[in-house]
């Protein structure tokens, strides 16, 4: 019972009683508050018809009333899978059937995914009149909180259970450079990556919050709430550079999701705050290193030292161990990683050998233990941190009437990353403005942004799709 | 006056709204309004979020080669603003 995240959870509530958990544009939610509105709305969900263990997902965009479902459904041992307001219907769709998700807990009932729609009762886990958590059971720490969703390398998405165990592991391990105070993630909590630092924040006795921002202006909303604690995406720094309005002094900056360029570790340095901190990880994993302050220079593309607890070696294709200040693959294992797919035997018994997590990053180990990016051994696509892979795109366009062979793409941007694109032979009459929308029904932000018809896909002479090739012609602007 | 890079900028910044798969005007008059380089459209009123400025971003760069940052968009929130500002006048 000690390590489930509900226990921690408590145990905050019960040390910091009267500390701020929550601050948002509603006002001031104490731990002892927010503690108490959990429990009695874990009890109402229960008394809507929910039971410990069921699958369900979450629609909900408000951020207080997501966050407080979400610790809910962990109250009530409810595997969740969180919904973000653009995904399209199928892929809610495919998501439900996948996990068995007997409803979607949403803010109204404007939902269609053919399973039930149950509406919190918010009013009534705020009145303390309402009946409280304590005849429910208490679930134990293998049962899984979240249900993530990632994509596949082979054509379809797979679901990444996430235990109690493990979100407690990633919470305590977690590097912070102060170690009390407020954390913002300016990023809408339907996004997993904020979602999981909200709740690790409520674990370990931060204050979170909640206030979705412009980038703009994320310095003066960290101003306002003396902000401690600012995790920002990858886009959100590289507006903040551009746009020269300073963070305040004394803040810590976290970052990661993709590959953060030396150049832009630097500018941000310099023209923002020093104490810029890259943290390195998997959906799978948790993260697992980061880089500090004083690393960036030495290692532009460095992630740093494994954190504690975290095992990490670098191995040849064979699976062999490589010396270090050799570049190959990058295993993981930590308490905090999750050990399979969802009824996907094959991908886990791949990306999970001997007891390792290889995702297929590659790296290398310097003598000082510092892990530094080598980028990907496949054709992994990351736009914004979104890992696209080409075979996805592809499945999904081959379905389309006129395709006869596809290619996906990375167009590379300085800004964005990789730029998803898609190649298509077509029979004669083949529309593709309707195959990209096609494309975006079923996929959504991992949809190509553009569909180029051509008489045939570049080929190496084992008959691969040569992508660099495509890349290139990409950035010479071919096809503009 | 209206020089002509800035007509050239503003029929492009109209395009990324129209191939915007997350956003686009909600009426015949904002649709009038956007074609219509007089009068201006501010992207809060299109409906823009994050989502759809990151969408707007990867339209001009992949159809016009022009790379932007969301942070950017924010500095130049309507039509003519951005129109202006890609055509070296913001």
């Amino acid at each position: 019972m000690e390590s489930t995240l509900l226990a921690h959870f408590q145990e905050s509530c019960a040390k910091h009683g009267d500390r701020p958990a929550v601050i948002d544009k509603q006002g001031v939610l104490s731990y002892s508050e927010l503690g108490a509105q959990v429990g009695r709305l874990a009890s109402s969900l229960h008394a809507q018809g929910l039971e410990p263990g069921e699958a369900v997902a979450i629609s909900i965009a408000d951020e207080r009333d997501h966050l407080l479902t979400s610790m809910a459904l962990i109250r009530l041992g409810c595997p969740q899978i969180t919904f973000g307001g653009h995904d399209q219907p199928s892929q809610r769709q495919g998501l439900i059937a996948k996990c068995r998700a007997v409803a979607v807990v949403a803010a109204n009932t404007s939902a269609d995914d053919g399973v039930p729609v149950i509406i919190p009762d918010f009013e009534r886990a705020a009145s303390t009149l309402s009946c409280a958590d304590s005849s429910l059971p208490v679930p134990d720490d293998g049962v899984v909180a979240f249900l993530q969703t990632g994509s596949g390398t082979t054509g379809t998405f797979k679901v990444i259970p996430t235990t109690h165990r493990s979100l407690v592991f990633q919470a305590l391990t977690r590097h912070m450079a102060v170690p009390s105070g407020v954390e913002y993630v300016p990023s809408p909590i339907e996004f997993l990556y904020s979602k999981k630092h909200r709740l690790r924040s409520l674990v370990t006795g931060y204050t979170g919050l909640l206030h979705v921002a412009e980038h703009s202006h994320i310095p003066d909303v960290s101003r306002r709430f003396g902000v401690d604690i600012l995790r920002l995406s990858p886009g959100q720094m590289q507006s903040l550079v551009d746009f020269g309005i300073r963070l305040p002094d004394g803040i810590a900056v976290y970052v990661g999701g993709s590959r953060i360029s030396g150049p832009l570790r630097a500018a941000f340095q310099s023209s923002q705050v020093r104490s810029l901190y890259v943290e390195y990880g998997a959906t799978e994993t948790g993260n697992i290193a980061v880089a500090g302050p004083e690393m960036h220079d030495r290692y532009p593309d460095g992630v740093g030292q494994p954190l504690p607890g975290v095992q990490l070696v670098i191995v040849d294709d064979d699976g062999r161990p490589l010396p270090s200040g050799v570049e190959g693959l990058i295993r993981i294992r930590t308490p905090g990683m999750t050990t399979g797919y969802l009824g996907d035997d094959e991908l886990t018994a791949r990306t999970f050998p001997d007891g390792w997590y290889q995702g297929g990053d590659r790296g290398v180990l310097t003598e000082d233990g510092v892990l530094v990016f080598g980028g990907r051994a496949d054709d992994m696509m990351i736009l914004n941190s979104i890992n696209i892979f080409p075979a996805e795109i592809e499945k999904v366009a081959e379905g389309f009437p006129g395709v006869i062979e596809c290619a996906a793409f990375p167009m590379r941007s300085p800004v964005h990353g990789d730029i998803p694109m898609l190649a298509v032979v077509a029979a004669d009459g083949c529309d593709l403005k309707a195959l990209m929308s096609y494309c975006r029904e079923r996929l959504g932000i991992r949809a190509p942004r553009k569909v180029i018809g051509l008489p045939e896909i570049p080929r190496n002479p084992q008959g691969k799709v040569v992508r660099r090739d495509l890349s290139a012609r990409a950035a010479n602007g071919e096809f503009q | 006056m209206m020089s002509s890079t800035f007509l050239v900028m503003r029929e492009r910044v109209v395009a990324a709204i129209m191939s915007n798969p997350v956003v686009g005007p909600d009426s015949a008059g904002t649709l009038a309004r956007m074609n219509d380089p007089s009068q201006n459209c501010t992207f809060e009123e299109l409906g823009f979020d994050s989502l759809a400025r990151m969408e707007f971003c990867i339209f001009l760069e992949t159809e016009f080669g022009i790379s932007l940052s969301s942070g950017e968009i924010e500095a130049s929130p309507s039509i003519n603003a951005m129109a202006a500002y890609l055509a070296g006048e913001g």
